[in-house]
């Protein structure tokens, strides 16, 4: 699990994160929203003792990284955004290489090698140089290094960038496997869709700030404490007039035949409204709840702020 | 193998078809240099006298020495630099540093794994150099010495381009120092024997001059902690004794991030500032001089001894800059415990002052040894007090300057302040040369006031010189005062706390 407890990071002039405060459970897959400049990388920086706090600490499976780095690195996957890998080396030798880096026993190496070529699809260049590969496929090679070890938290900064679809779906497909095996993840992106439907908590930053945080439901039923629906009608109707004046309604917006509206009541209320318009001479052809995306929810948390 | 990045080096670079190349590269070289010397005695019009004593450019061995001393360090130092430069460039470092490989495993994999093809390449050479040595009856304890400082000096070179490696993310910044470094390396390895000065085991930092001597003389002696011993054990104890705190510097920092580095702590800096003064006691000789050189080593040995202290004043002056971010957090605290001036993030005025302190302590108890020099009116106590202190202000005023253009977080701080530094020192020199004026000779020297070399006059009070000099300091006191107060109150930083939720 991933315990940020006060992590804070100030440079001359400028806050970049600013006591933070999350706990990851084990298990979760924790997506880290927010701008350009948010301090979305500083935070994982931190997370895997990159760099120090100016205050705070950051614990991973209960050891302070800071205090004992090497002991709580051997639990930490990294990846970055962009990066290299090292051209002069086999596919398998730079596995290798980091499989030892890690202190991993002997003879679990070879077959962990093995292993994770065959999860990230790389079994046909298993001997041939790095230097040969495409962009993609470093990318993949990157996260085969990152879980050579299995790590029990996987802390990835960006790590859809560049990356064509294919290696897009491939790098999800293999982190849903990674967190049904039980590792915890904290992937940070500003696009929000590529966490959607993957991610079973988010944090919304802001200005170094943690703006929001917690599980995606429960943030969903928290920011819509009223519903959106949408109606479209046939015939001239004064939606403004006749939606207005239901009883928990608000904010109606009419455009042509259709009209959107907050309504803040409970299901019987809301059930009872195509009755009422329909008394009123309104012929509805449609009536029913917009669902908020994360998306939605992100704009209206982060004030609508550039993303 | 043990070290996982040593072994990483050693695949990439010892693959079949490089180490051929290597190979053949290192006998042509063996082979143009035998044609060379062939040449080289013709003109000479003279006859390789084996196992007789001549000069050493009669032996071809001497030659290979030669390109060896200049080859291998440069090699290990070229490596060196761009090790971790270049996997900073690559970002490829953060994944090695966030391995569970320690700070001692890379310094031993970027000590030794980038030149590895150049000692492969050395190491040849060298065996064809041995060869010729026995065929010319070189003896075989001079060729021992000579390789085995060529390891340790190449290993302490290749050391110092590990730690300025450290310290940057620019190619073009470790060209730079690739330069500097060489040629610093180079002027000392030509630096012969001193009988100017009563510091004589200094020579012994020169290794080539030693060994062009030691084929065909016997080993020079040189004295220290008053007793002679060849140089060659000097040379090797003082390479060795810069490795270590290279070392020290190394290990302390390559895991960290770049913005966060400080060479050496304050004790460490401390500790480094009495280990150089207790070697300098240890080299200083004025019994053991020659008759025509002794008076005037015993009159400059205050001299040397204060040039000494200023070079080791600005190590530890740079060795203990503190990181922007460090400096940031050290304001903080100071608004709320005067302790933390003691602290290892401030700047390092404090620390400066210690070393000067133990400079001085030193030459105290060098005086109270030496009767000779202790006799000396120009040298008195109080004299190198005045001296040492009037550095001690120039030396925190450059130095606290070069923490200033740390904390301004502008682009290259340290190479843009030691160039601003560089510039004030060179006009400085110019305008006491140029406007040497005979209606105004007080001139010249009002302006050097504004460098340390006053430290080493004596002036007397009331002389248009001492006021100059008074005035300087005072002024550079001024500035010190000024740039600590600056960075004392630090940058404006947003003090929003946020409403953060825990998961």
């Amino acid at each position: 699990m991933i315990e940020l407890q006060n992590l804070r990071k100030e440079y001359p002039e400028v806050v970049a994160v600013n006591d933070l405060q999350v706990t990851i459970p084990p298990g979760e897959v924790y997506g880290l929203i927010g701008p350009n400049g948010a301090g979305k990388t500083t935070t994982i920086r931190m997370a895997c003792g990159l760099l120090t706090p100016t205050s705070g600490s950051a614990k991973i499976c209960g050891v302070d990284v800071h205090h004992e780095p090497e002991r709580a690195q051997s639990n930490i996957g990294y990846l970055s955004d962009f990066f290299s890998v090292y051209d002069d080396l086999k596919v398998w030798e730079y596995l290798d290489y980091f499989a030892h880096a890690y202190k991993m026993p002997e003879q679990r190496i070879k077959p962990r090698i093995e292993e994770v070529i065959q999860q990230v699809g790389l079994e046909v260049k298993h001997d041939a140089f790095i230097k040969g590969l495409s962009r993609g496929m470093k990318q993949r090679l990157g996260i085969a290094r990152a879980v050579i070890h299995k790590p029990k938290v996987l802390l990835l900064d960006e790590p859809a960038s560049g990356l064509d679809p294919k290696s897009r779906v491939d790098l999800r497909n293999l982190l849903l496997s990674l967190r049904d095996e039980g590792s915890t993840v904290l992937i940070s992106s500003h696009i929000l869709s590529e966490l959607e439907g993957f991610c079973t908590s988010i944090g919304v930053m802001e200005k170094g700030r943690m703006i929001c945080s917690g599980r995606i439901e429960q943030i969903v039923a928290d920011e819509t404490k009223f519903r959106v629906i949408r109606v479209t009608w046939i015939g001239e109707v004064n939606a403004g007039g006749i939606f207005g004046a239901i009883p928990g309604v608000t904010d109606v917006v009419a455009q042509g035949k259709e009209a959107i509206f907050r309504f803040s009541g409970g299901d019987d209320a809301l059930a009872e409204i195509p009755g009422a318009v329909a008394a009123q001479g309104v012929k509805l052809l449609s009536f029913g709840e917009v669902k908020q995306t994360v998306e939605e929810i992100y704009l209206k948390l982060s004030k609508n702020e550039v993303m | 193998m043990a070290n996982p990045l040593l072994k990483r080096f050693l695949r990439a670079e010892l693959r079949g078809s490089r180490l051929l190349i290597a190979g053949g590269i290192s006998l042509f070289l063996c082979f143009l240099l035998r044609e060379a010397h062939n040449e080289f005695l013709g003109t000479r019009n003279m006859e390789l006298r084996i196992g007789r004593a001549g000069d050493s450019e009669d032996y071809l061995f001497y030659w290979f020495a030669v390109l060896q001393w200049i080859v291998l360090p440069l090699w290990c130092l070229v490596s060196s630099l761009h090790a971790v430069t270049s996997e900073r460039q690559m970002r490829t470092f953060d994944f090695v540093r966030t391995t569970r490989l320690t700070s001692r495993e890379l310094l031993v994999g970027y000590l030794l794994g980038p030149p590895v093809l150049g000692f492969v390449t050395v190491g040849l050479s060298i065996i064809v150099a041995i060869g010729i040595g026995v065929r010319e009856g070189v003896p075989g304890d001079v060729m021992a010495i000579n390789y085995v400082e060529l390891i340790v000096a190449s290993l302490m070179i290749g050391l110092l381009g590990l730690l300025a490696s450290t310290l940057i993310d620019k190619s073009w910044i470790a060209g730079v120092m690739l330069v500097l470094v060489f040629v610093a390396f180079g002027l000392t390895l030509s630096a012969g024997p001193q009988n100017g000065t009563a510091f004589p085991g200094l020579f012994a930092f020169s290794a080539l001059g030693v060994i062009s001597g030691r084929i065909s003389f016997e080993a020079p002696l040189v004295p220290i902690f008053d007793q002679a011993v060849p140089v060659w054990v000097l040379t090797l104890v003082l390479y060795a004794s810069c490795a270590a705190w290279t070392v020290l510097g190394i290990v302390r920092n390559i895991k960290k991030d770049r913005g966060e580095v400080r060479i050496f702590s304050n004790l460490q800096a401390l500790g480094f500032a009495i280990f150089a003064n207790i070697v300098l006691i240890g080299m200083l000789s004025p019994t053991n001089i020659s008759a025509i050189a002794h008076d005037y080593a015993i009159s400059n040995a205050g001299v040397d001894f204060l040039v000494m202290n200023t070079v080791l004043l600005y190590a530890v002056g740079l060795t203990t800059l503190a990181a922007a971010e460090r400096l940031q957090v050290w304001c903080r605290r100071l608004r709320n415990r005067w302790t933390a001036v003691f602290s290892t993030d401030a700047p390092p005025l404090l620390w400066l002052t210690l070393a000067a302190v133990v400079g001085f302590a030193t030459y105290a108890f060098i005086a109270y040894s030496s009767s000779e020099i202790g006799a000396l009116e120009d040298w008195h106590l109080d004299r190198i007090a005045l001296g040492l202190a009037t550095i001690l202000v120039y030396v925190a005023r450059d130095v606290l300057f070069l923490q200033w253009c740390l904390a301004t977080r502008m682009r290259y701080p340290l190479a843009k302040g030691v160039g601003l530094i560089s510039i004030y020192y060179a006009s400085a020199l110019l305008f006491s040369h140029f406007w040497n004026s005979p209606a105004i000779p007080q001139l010249p020297i009002a302006l050097r006031e504004f460098t340390p070399a006053s430290a080493f006059e004596r002036y007397d009070y009331g002389d248009p010189e001492w006021i100059g000099m008074a005035m300087q300091l005072a002024l550079a006191i001024v500035f010190v005062l000024l740039t600590l107060r600056r960075l004392g109150t630090g940058p404006r930083v947003e003090t929003v706390r946020s409403e953060s939720v825990a998961a």
